[in-house]
């Protein structure tokens, strides 16, 4: 009942994290679950399983970079269920291509990661601040990444991108902290999820980080959106412009 | 109800953050041991425990002292069955000059601060990998990454928490005991009661006016209140977080961004 009359935007609520948000925001009595994927069969079907078990989904096309597509998600979501109150920025893209170091990042992979994991995230809060102002206030959630707050041999968009996302939440979080939005990132560790189970499936690289991690286990999803909860819900409303890191102990090292 | 059957134990339960605390276990349903160096203030808190219908447990300890603190928890264990849940959160804090910083001023903030967090999480530790879990949770404060004229002793020992969390947290990682921290903000407590009173005195202006001034400066342009640390103590203390360790947390209404 923790999110008891509350609307939410997930944007990548087909799978992974975002699948596993959506369902917790379920549980906790969300009033209204916009599922926003450009993957329609999975996001379908995280909102017809939510439905089912009594809750409220529904599913919206999203490219989170594009705009128009941001502008209609909210209206939507405002015209279905009457109010906004939580946007969970999370929809993520990480290409086999994006995996390299600078010299070898062509302009095109840096563009496209950008485009997903920085402007995708600018939009969705641009476009959810009015209709949180009208609700009186709201939640704006970041998945940014433990690649945003430190290196790795590779993965140079990954970590520009993710990095300005937790720029831009405190600045986002300042700017808006008088009108009661509150704005925060959440930084995963290693996780099981669709954007890396093709990288988990080479041989070896699963077992590689796990050894990286202290807890000795990769993160589920759940664990992730487990922080998604408590950062949407009201029990957070000291809470904002801060990071809350997941990641078995990863970046404590 | 997502403590239910656990076992917690609270320092610095008596007043503030660390009651708040205590409370909220309580709703989540665990039991509470109440330890606090004012034991005269903690019937009010195990009273309010109580009503909660779990139990409580009242322990007269000062955590600098290792024979106090061995057997504030040995009476958790033989009570409760064990600890589950340990909230290493008494702490001090005086408002005075650097210049005016003596070695006895150092070495108590020092000691209720950072020594006790360090040598009571060791001793919970040792319990806590017998059993294969635990959560232990530091209260460390947004000092801890801010320059703090007047209170740089405080700052500093709360700098230390916020690294003998992350150092605990991966020594610990593999024996299923999660370590994190909590770094308030300006919260309405007892502790900035002190704080503005010393300030007060220390700068000549009247009670009342640093915390408002103080608090005028956060984004959210209030103070926070104790049940807002609160939250994130539940969460922590919870499986919800079970992939969280070596992490210090702000509730701070927009400070530290």
């Amino acid at each position: 009942m923790r999110l008891k009359g509350k609307v939410a935007i997930v944007s990548g609520g087909s799978s992974g994290i975002g699948a596993a948000a959506c369902r917790l925001f379920a549980g906790e009595k969300a009033a209204g679950i916009i599922v926003a994927d450009i993957n329609a069969e999975g996001g379908l079907a995280v909102a017809s399983a939510i439905n089912e078990a009594g809750g409220q989904a529904t599913f919206i096309h999203l490219d989170v970079s594009d705009e128009s597509a941001w502008r209609d998600a909210v209206a939507t979501t405002v015209s279905t269920y009457g109010r906004l109150d939580i946007t969970v920025n999370n929809a993520g893209l990480s290409l086999p291509e994006g995996r390299a170091r600078i010299e070898e990042t062509s302009l095109a992979v840096w563009d496209e990661m950008h485009a997903v994991n920085l402007t995708g995230v600018f939009l969705g809060m641009k476009h959810s601040i009015a209709p949180m102002r009208e609700s009186g206030g709201g939640s704006l959630i970041n998945i940014s990444s433990i690649y945003g707050l430190v290196g790795s041999i590779g993965s140079t968009a990954y970590h520009s991108a993710k990095g300005a996302v937790r720029n831009l939440t405190k600045a986002a979080a300042i700017q808006y902290a008088p009108e009661g939005i509150r704005a925060n990132s959440i930084h995963p560790g290693f996780a099981d999820t669709g954007m890396t189970a093709k990288l988990h499936a080479q041989p070896g690289e699963r077992a590689a980080r796990i050894g990286k991690t202290p807890i000795g286990r990769m993160g589920t999803p759940e664990d992730i959106a487990w922080g998604c909860v408590y950062l949407a819900s009201d029990e957070s409303s000291f809470v904002t412009g801060a990071e809350l890191v997941i990641d078995g102990g990863m970046v404590a090292q | 109800m997502k403590l239910s059957g656990k076992a917690s134990l609270v320092t610095g339960a008596a007043r503030g953050i660390g009651r708040a605390i205590a409370e909220r276990l309580a709703d989540e349903g665990s039991n509470v041991a109440l330890a606090d160096v004012r034991k005269e203030l903690l019937a009010d808190v195990a009273a309010s425990v109580d009503k909660k219908g779990v139990q409580s447990l009242m322990i007269a300890a000062d955590v600098t002292q290792p024979t106090e603190a061995e057997s504030m928890i040995n009476a958790v264990i033989s009570n409760f069955g064990g600890i589950d849940i340990f909230f290493n959160n008494a702490g001090v804090v005086k408002v005075q000059e650097f210049f005016d910083v003596k070695e006895e001023d150092w070495d108590h903030i020092m000691d209720v601060n950072l020594k006790a967090v360090f040598f009571c999480g060791q001793a919970v530790a040792r319990h806590m990998r017998k059993r294969g879990h635990g959560k232990i949770i530091n209260t460390a404060s947004l000092a801890a990454n801010r320059g703090r004229p007047e209170m740089a002793v405080y700052a500093a020992s709360k700098s230390g928490v916020v690294s003998v969390t992350r150092s605990m947290a991966i020594e610990l990682a593999e024996t299923g005991i999660t370590v994190n921290a909590l770094a308030p903000g300006i919260i309405d407590t007892d502790m900035w009661e002190l704080i503005d009173a010393q300030s007060g005195d220390l700068r000549h202006v009247a009670k009342g006016e640093t915390f408002r001034n103080r608090s005028s400066l956060i984004p959210m342009k209030r103070p926070g209140r104790p049940d807002e640390v609160a939250n994130v103590a539940a969460f922590l203390a919870s499986s919800e977080s079970d992939y969280i360790t070596g992490q210090t947390i702000y509730i701070d209404g927009g400070d530290s961004a």
